[in-house]
């Protein structure tokens, strides 16, 4: 199945697409890395350029792989599904169209990773491993299942504009936390901000909420009426 | 979202076909939708067991770009099933070739045999006949014959109800 949903997903031009924009998003990295100033100051302002340059990926990354990921999930609810869905089951499809968009997202957070890990040790002398930005992607792939749960329960193939908006509230969020500075609001809906302080304990209740989101995604699927 | 305002009562035996004719407005596909499981009724209910249901939509919607071979295979593998060359050589599907640079009735072609993968409970066909040239539809007939024999049980919606009417146990106008 999850074969079938890679070729709904992955055909042709679409393909190019999706690189197209991973390479964008490589590119700005590496033009957020500074790599053209001289080595000597890179190396004399070595924790300031290191801190600019993790303050810079938590600001830009969560926004551009938002938009990522609404390319990649925007047409997940797709017609020809309808003919598996009736020989195996709603549940079926759903469970695995969620699966295969996790496992996406996984892998293409890895490899943008270690693309920074790389390309920022190879051309900068100040760049240090550092766990700082290791949060930041695991926050960054709570976040996107969040989203990948959001999506699947909110577009429609009649309704694709209801993803802007889901990415429109989710860039302003972080916003209007940052100024409320209100922990309310991060339980209501639990995505990355620069406040962020005890990370494990915000994993277990991301997952939570991934979860229920997971279930209410299933249950709303089930009842969903299916016309055309 | 009423579609229809029509009252259903009948019951489907397992390995019976059923023929479903109607003018346009009268509610096959609706029905068809209701069978699915797709929509529920606004009154009523339909009592269903669990089954592997095939179904052929009134309009086969594929993802372009894909070669129709490896699309078959990958179809196949969902639906757990043995892909029938025979048959596809029986519609003369092209196999070489991507699903965009197919014509309509080369994906109706496509759809039909995607929807005969497999071994299912019921087959279901909305307006299997839709794009298809005259030879392709006695091909279809001819090869519903040859599941009516084997006991494959099959509901179909068609504007052209004489041509299924050899090979239907129930007749349901609309």
């Amino acid at each position: 199945m999850i074969q079938l949903i890679y070729m709904h997903l992955f055909y042709g031009r679409r393909r190019l697409v999706y690189i197209g924009f991973y390479a964008l998003m490589i590119i700005s990295i590496i033009f957020f890395g500074d790599v053209n100033e001289p080595k000597y100051v890179q190396i004399l302002d070595r924790v300031y350029y290191q801190e600019y340059f993790n303050l810079t990926m938590k600001t830009f990354l969560p926004m551009i792989f938002s938009i990522f990921m609404l390319m990649l999930v925007m047409d997940h609810d797709q017609k020809a599904f309808h003919m598996i869905e009736s020989y195996h089951s709603r549940f079926f499809v759903y469970s695995y169209k969620f699966i295969s968009y996790v496992t996406i997202t996984a892998f293409s957070l890895i490899l943008l990773y270690l693309f920074m890990i790389g390309f920022m040790t190879l051309l900068t002398p100040y760049y240090e491993l550092n766990m700082d930005l290791c949060h930041l992607f695991i926050h960054l792939y709570l976040d996107s299942i969040i989203l990948i749960s959001c999506f699947m329960i909110l577009i429609k193939k009649e309704h694709l504009n209801r993803g802007f908006i889901v990415i429109l509230i989710f860039l302003i969020y972080p916003m209007i936390t940052e100024s409320m500075n209100s922990k309310i609001m991060f339980y209501i809906l639990p995505i990355y901000t620069l406040e962020i302080q005890a990370n494990w304990l915000v994993y277990a209740y991301k997952i939570c909420y991934i979860c229920s989101g997971f279930l209410l995604g299933l249950l709303i699927n089930e009842r969903k009426q299916i016309y055309g | 979202m009423n579609y229809v305002d029509v009252t259903y009562d009948f019951k489907i035996e397992m390995g019976q076909s059923i023929l479903i004719s109607g003018e346009n407005g009268a509610g096959k596909s609706t029905l068809i939708r209701l069978i699915l499981g797709f929509i529920m009724p606004d009154e009523g209910k339909i009592i269903r067991k669990k089954l592997k249901i095939s179904y052929l939509p009134e309009h086969v919607l594929l993802p372009p770009f894909i070669k129709v071979k490896a699309y078959i295979e990958g179809f196949a593998k969902v639906k757990k099933a043995e892909i029938d060359w025979e048959l596809i050589d029986f519609f003369e599907i092209p196999l070489k070739k991507s699903i965009h640079q197919l014509s309509k009735g080369n994906i109706q072609k496509l759809g039909i045999v995607l929807a005969m993968l497999g071994s299912s409970d019921l087959l279901i066909f909305d307006e299997p006949l839709s794009g298809l040239d005259d030879m392709m539809k006695e091909r279809f007939v001819e090869h519903l014959k040859g599941l009516k024999k084997i006991g494959q049980g099959f509901i179909i919606s068609s504007h052209e109800p004489s041509r299924f009417l050899c090979v239907v146990d129930k007749h349901i106008n609309l």
